[in-house]
């Protein structure tokens, strides 16, 4: 075990429970593939090949609605109105191989103890690589949130720590992560304008162009056990 | 050896805790008898209560200016403002733009490249050519 | 310089002194024609006068007059002066002494007498001071009083009664073949000539036409304006509200259906209602009242709000009411925002240390504001 694990090991922290996870127990289901690969020298061939098999070519769907489902968990709208906007859609999982559910049940732990967390979280079909704290701007303006809504972001392709990555295939099992943002605004950048030449031609065109893109904060970062897929 | 205080001072994260919304006070300005105020005053009279009523955390500041265009001026946490003339627009326009004040963070606008914004130290260190097993080339 | 709204209180031929002729000339007194307005009707007017304390007179009003001038001199000032009828002009202001004139240095035929060089330690002659700014020189009985009440009445009930009493008395003069009253002036009788009206029977058939029946000649006989009649105070003109509400539930409405098609008629009524109630009609809406119904209405019909924050007062409580709202009826300045912040005070204590202000530190008021207090 290397040193820095070690440390880890003693800097232990209590994960956050800002939340009671009760709230957002999610209704059982397959097992999703998830294999997990340690990144330390000390790797096994095992998980080396399971690492290959993680990073093997996976689809990654491009339609936003399937590429990530956003709960909102929002102060301005009713659960109803915050459903009909973004609907819920079951993650699709393949049933896990045996060598994954080994890793899963043998290196998940050891993932959750070192204490900074990061995940590759998807919204909308983009990646962004977050950890607790971090502010994103969304290359959009997404409709139907006002600032102080809280999403609930789940749909990730890794989760990791300082020597240890989770990484699905093409996405983690939605049940071993809870990650939260805040809706913070919506902020924009100062107009662009693209002057439009054509050859021979002395007119040119101006086009301006201004956009407006939402702004989120992840407050919340929580890795759970691999209890919470029943191993 | 002195012993020196430790530089890291906690850094406030809107969000993290508890979200705090950073407008704090729209002003809104009309004339009772120019043209251009007349979306304006139709915004006051249809829209401005339903709007006032979702958003508590803002104080609305309703006052006329004579002879002058319709303004609203939002004020915000970090002691900016930003003001947007609302000459001759429609009641929903100007709807629009009172969600837009209310949403800004009233930072100046800058172009940002990179999606994402940490203060945190990177999760899996830097790497380093001298650590590690080394390559074989 | 006095302002042209003091001098617009005298109203009508009787009333205006410099329209008379020369005090020299002595025609016959104005006053013996028929007054062409009614008596004056005590109305709670606004007095503007001058705040500013009065100066002595100047040496030439007060020692006394005629005895220092010639004969020649004085006739030539009396001609310039107001007319010094008191009877009449108690009523309306009090005019100044008449000045004395300081002989003229070539007629002096004392020996000793030698011209001053220097202006110290004559007595100043000439000129009223601040005659006309001491409210003593101007008694109530001089202020302006209009055909028209100043304050309307908005009441619905009170104007109801005021329609039917308009109405009433018009229907009856022209019942009573006096069709030239219509166009002239009515007295202002107080709440017994108002029962008297309202308990006379008004009949409207099909086509619009009413009769009134009942002692006619007695009502009559009472919007007949005569010389010398007694003022009514005009808060007694019109019934309180409750006694109005009490005929109302018991009044018949049909009178309500009385035709206003005819235009002598209608002028009549709607110039009798602005003399009760304030209340006039506008040029464009006149062509549409037909009944006496739809004068009502039009009386009735409450005053379009003149700015965003009264029709919001109004009509939209909801709005006033919010906790997070704050309306501001009028422009918010610098001043209102250091006093909302408590910095008002401080400046103001800081000025007062530093001898730089006296007294609030406000913006001062407008100059036509002391125009219309009556000063300089």
């Amino acid at each position: 075990m290397s040193r820095s694990l070690l440390r880890s090991l003693f800097e232990l922290r209590a994960p956050s429970t800002s939340r009671p996870a009760a709230q957002f127990k999610l209704p059982a289901r397959s097992l999703s593939t998830t294999p997990l690969r340690r990144n330390s020298p000390t790797t096994t061939e095992s998980t080396t090949a399971a690492a290959q098999n993680a990073t093997a070519p996976s689809s990654i769907p491009t339609n936003p609605t399937e590429a990530a489902s956003l709960v909102t968990e929002s102060r301005s709208q009713t659960p109803q109105a915050a459903e009909a906007l973004y609907p819920r859609i079951p993650q699709q999982v393949n049933p896990p191989t045996s060598e994954s559910q080994a890793t899963i049940a043998q290196l998940l732990p050891l993932l959750r103890t070192q204490p900074a967390h990061y995940l590759t979280a998807h919204i909308w079909g983009r990646p962004y690589l977050v950890t607790a704290g971090d502010q994103i701007r969304l290359p959009f303006k997404m409709p139907g949130v006002v600032p102080g809504d809280v999403l609930r972001l789940d749909r990730a392709s890794t989760l990791g720590s300082r020597d240890f990555t989770l990484k699905g295939s093409p996405y983690v099992d939605e049940r071993l992560f809870e990650c939260r943002a805040t809706v913070l605004g919506t902020e924009t950048e100062p107009m662009r304008i693209k002057i439009k030449t054509k050859r021979r031609q002395r007119r040119n065109k101006q086009v301006r162009s201004k956009h407006h893109f939402t702004i989120l904060r992840i407050s919340e970062v929580n890795i759970n056990g691999p209890e919470a897929v029943g191993l | 050896m002195t012993i020196r205080a430790l530089e890291k001072i906690s850094v406030g994260q809107n969000g993290i805790g508890s979200f705090i919304l950073q407008c704090k006070r729209l002003d809104i300005h009309y004339c009772d008898h120019s043209g251009s105020s007349r979306g304006m005053n139709a915004f006051i009279k249809t829209h401005l209560s339903k709007f006032a009523q979702k958003n508590p955390a803002i104080e609305f500041a309703v006052s006329p200016r004579p002879r002058k265009h319709p303004v609203m001026i939002g004020h915000y946490i970090n002691g900016r403002q930003k003001s947007i003339c609302v000459a001759n627009m429609e009641p929903s326009q100007i709807l629009k733009k009172a969600e837009l004040l209310r949403d800004a963070s009233g930072d100046k606008v800058k172009r940002v490249n990179k999606p994402v914004t940490s203060i945190n130290e990177s999760v899996r260190g830097i790497w380093s050519p001298y650590h590690g097993n080394g390559m074989a080339v | 310089m006095r302002r042209i709204s003091r001098l617009g209180k005298p109203s009508g031929a009787r009333l205006a002194p410099a329209a008379r002729p020369l005090a020299p000339l002595g025609t016959p007194r104005a006053s013996t024609r028929p007054s062409p307005t009614p008596a004056a009707v005590k109305i709670n007017t606004l007095r503007f006068y001058s705040s500013r304390q009065p100066e002595p007179l100047p040496a030439s009003l007060t020692s006394g007059g005629k005895s220092a001038a010639p004969e020649e001199i004085v006739e030539e000032v009396e001609v310039q002066q107001f007319d010094h009828d008191q009877s009449q002009q108690q009523r309306l202001f009090v005019p100044p002494p008449r000045p004395s004139v300081a002989e003229r240095a070539d007629t002096i035929t004392d020996t000793l007498y030698t011209p001053a060089t220097t202006a110290e330690g004559l007595e100043s002659i000439g000129g009223l001071g601040s005659w006309w700014d001491d409210p003593a020189h101007w008694p109530e009985t001089s202020d302006f009083v209009g055909f028209k009440p100043k304050q309307k009445v908005q009441e619905p009930v009170l104007l109801e009664a005021a329609v039917r009493r308009a109405l009433t008395e018009t229907l009856l003069m022209k019942q009573l073949g006096q069709e030239e009253q219509l166009t002239g002036p009515w007295g202002l009788q107080g709440k017994a000539q108002h029962d008297a009206v309202l308990a006379l029977d008004v009949r409207v058939d099909s086509d619009g036409n009413a009769t009134v029946t009942g002692d006619l000649h007695a009502v009559a006989d009472g919007l007949v304006v005569k010389d010398g009649e007694s003022n009514v105070d005009s808060a007694d003109v019109l019934p309180s509200t409750a006694e109005a509400l009490a005929w109302k539930s018991q009044a018949d409405q049909s009178w309500k259906g009385t035709s206003l098609q005819d235009a002598r008629l209608k002028f009549a009524v709607i110039k009798r209602v602005m003399q009760l109630t304030g209340q006039v009609i506008p040029d464009q809406k006149l062509a549409d009242i037909a009944t006496a119904r739809g004068l009502l209405a039009t009386l009735q019909k409450p005053p379009k709000p003149k700015t965003l924050s009264q029709e919001i007062v109004a009509k939209k409580q909801d709005l006033v009411t919010l906790p997070n709202v704050a309306f501001s009826p009028k422009r918010v300045t610098r001043g209102d925002k250091d006093q909302a912040l408590g910095r008002y005070k401080l400046i103001e204590a800081e000025f007062r240390k530093r001898d730089l202000q006296d007294g609030p530190l406000s913006v001062p008021k407008s100059r036509e504001k002391k125009h219309w207090n009556g000063e300089a």
